[in-house]
This record gives C-alpha cells, structure tokens and sequence, in this order.
C-alpha cells in the first residue's frame, strides 16, 4: 500500500492502445492477414467504394470487411451480396474503435483464412485519427462535396494516414473543389500521403487504388 | 462524443498504474490538455461526471491542467500562439505550419486518497 505520495504517471492517454495496437499487428503478422483501417465522413461513399474494390479483387485475394460505422448495419449486406465475408461490430456508440476492440471484432470474426480484412471504422474525422487499431495502415476518404480545405481542419487524420482516396470526382464541375489546393494542404500535413483522385461510382482512377492494395498485401505477406 | 472515448481512455489507464502502483481509492486525477491537442476541458469534465457514475471513481476530483499550443511556421520561422479560428501565420499568412507545444493529451498524476486509519475520506464534496 502506498498511500502518501503522488504517483506521477506522464504518459500520453493513447500510450496504452499504442502498445496494445503493436500486439494486435505482431498477432496479424503472424497469420498472414493484412488489416486496412479505412476512415471518413459519413456520406463519403465508404460503402460504395468497398463494393466496387470487393468486386475488382475478390477472384485474387480472400476479403474481409468489418463494419463498425453506426449507421451500417445496412451496408454490411451489401457487402456481403459484393462477395466478401462481413461482420458488424457493435461500438457501442462510440465515436472509435480502439485496439482492443479491433481485436475482438478480429477473433470474433475469425480472419486466418483472410488475406486482406478492411476495417470500416466510424463515420468521422475526429476520433478515429487517435486511436491506432493495430491496422497495418490508414486509408481516408475524403469526397468532393466536403471541400478541399478538409486537411486543415482535421489535421490529425491527414497526418495518420498512408493513402487518401479523393472519391465522387465525377462531381467535380459541379463543387468548388480545387484538387491542387487539396494536395497542397494535405502534403503540408504529410508529405508521404500517396493521393488516389477516383469516383467509385464510375471506377474513374481505382485501379491505381486496386493495384496499390496488391502491392501492400504481397508485401505484407512475404515480410 | 469524441471526449467520452477518451474520458474511458483515461479511466483505463487509471486503472491500470492504479493496479501496479498498489493504490486504493484516488483523490484526484490529473490531466494535461494540450490546447493544439483537439481535446476540450468543457466537455471532458462533462463526459466525466457521467462515466465516473457507480465506480471506484464516483468520488475521485479530475483536475485539468491546459499546456498553451504554440505553431513553428515553415515559411517565415515564425513562432508563435495561434487563433485557433485562423489558422495561419500571423507574419506571412502561410498555413504550412508544425505544432510545437501543446499537441499532447497526458495523464500527469494520480493522487490516491490519504488513508490515515480506516477513515471514512473520499467523501468530499
């Protein structure tokens, strides 16, 4: 028992979940199974870029999608129709998932036989940035109607992720949406950001997308 | 809520040393917020009357501690606290700017509850 002093801690509050989300990617590692923590707005059509990347990919890797969006029960069977395995993860009404979470939607779900298992995080720009899942990167989708000037807004987001996807570019004469200026602000906060403009809706500019997931699996894999 | 995510982060990690450091009841919780770091002190101490409710924690005070954000400008080298509605270099107007304080979100100490006896303390109110 230590009743008198003062237990002097100064650790940051997402140390533990750091550590715990290297565990859970060491236990992924093992098994072979590549895990991509996919963020966004809600609306950024998340759901249809799953569907268009599971139908492009499902006949060379074997997927996986776990939902955690609040509003996505819906979409966890579009998924499904699309040809991947799909759970959904109940948060809770969190604004997160963490890695612990992460991890018992991964055992619950069962992802040895996964080579790829894309992590459908909750619908903001906010939270989901703080805590690592134990994905091995972050993907953020950003979509024309919600403006260039995102990346300084959310500065966080744009820092932690590997790749943004700049979908719904089909609208693009219709917005006030300068793609220079989104790229410049974007690299300001990261400049390894590796930008994909593309329109799910018309597969304009997804295949630089598919490929780059190609890559990173194999990659991955043979580590 | 962002801050009640968080707010259960802490309590978590409360916990945790609490449980290594052999520490019974806690008088306090002390926090750093960064003012870079996104986190509000308003709504922290909101989300923590309620999530405190019916645990170990109930009587527990958090106590916050706000560490000024201060932005370095890649441009001009500018150093300076910024207008956290106009996020730009007050000197050459360039929003290629780094944080340089205030970014963190800490827990900087726990102070456990003095146990002379078996005293009934904790109870302030």
């Amino acid at each position: 028992m230590n009743p008198f002093k003062v237990i002097e801690v100064k650790e940051s509050i997402f140390a533990d979940n750091n550590a715990d989300a290297d565990r859970l990617r060491q236990e992924l590692k093992g098994q072979g199974t590549y895990l991509l923590n996919l963020m966004s707005s809600p609306g950024s059509g998340k759901t249809s870029t799953l569907k268009r990347t599971i139908a492009a990919l499902k006949d060379e890797l074997r997927l996986g999608v776990m939902e955690a969006d609040i509003d996505s029960d819906v979409d966890a069977a579009a998924i499904t129709e699309a040809g991947a395995r799909a759970i959904q993860l109940h948060t809770g009404g969190m604004c997160h998932l963490d890695a612990d979470m992460t991890r018992q939607g991964i055992r619950e779900f069962g992802t040895e036989d996964l080579d790829l298992v894309i992590l459908e995080n909750v619908g903001n720009l906010v939270c989901p940035a703080e805590f690592d899942t134990g994905a091995v990167k972050n993907a953020v989708i950003l979509s024309v109607p919600e403006g260039h000037d995102k990346p300084l807004k959310y500065p966080l987001m744009f820092e932690v992720a590997n790749v943004l996807l700049v979908n719904k570019i089909d609208v693009l004469p219709y917005f006030d949406f300068d793609l220079e200026k989104l790229t410049e602000y974007a690299h300001m906060r990261n400049p390894g950001l590796q930008i994909f403009p593309v329109s799910a809706k018309t597969g304009e500019g997804m295949d630089a997308w598919y490929d780059w997931l190609r890559r990173e699996v194999k990659n991955w894999k043979s580590k | 809520m962002h801050e009640m995510g968080l707010m259960d982060a802490v309590l978590r990690m409360v916990t945790r040393v609490c449980e290594e450091e052999d520490v019974g009841r806690v008088d306090a919780i002390v926090l750093e917020v960064g003012e870079l770091s996104g986190v509000l002190p308003h709504f922290l101490r909101e989300c923590y009357e309620a999530i405190i409710e019916d645990t170990p924690y109930e009587h527990t005070r958090l106590e916050i501690e706000t560490v000024p954000g201060t932005l370095y400008c890649h441009d001009c080298g500018h150093e300076f606290r910024p207008d956290l509605s106009d996020l730009r270099c007050p000197q050459c107007l360039s929003r290629n700017l780094t944080p340089r304080t205030g970014r963190d979100f800490t827990l900087k100490e726990i102070i456990p509850v003095f146990e002379e006896e078996d005293g009934e303390s904790g109870d302030e109110t």
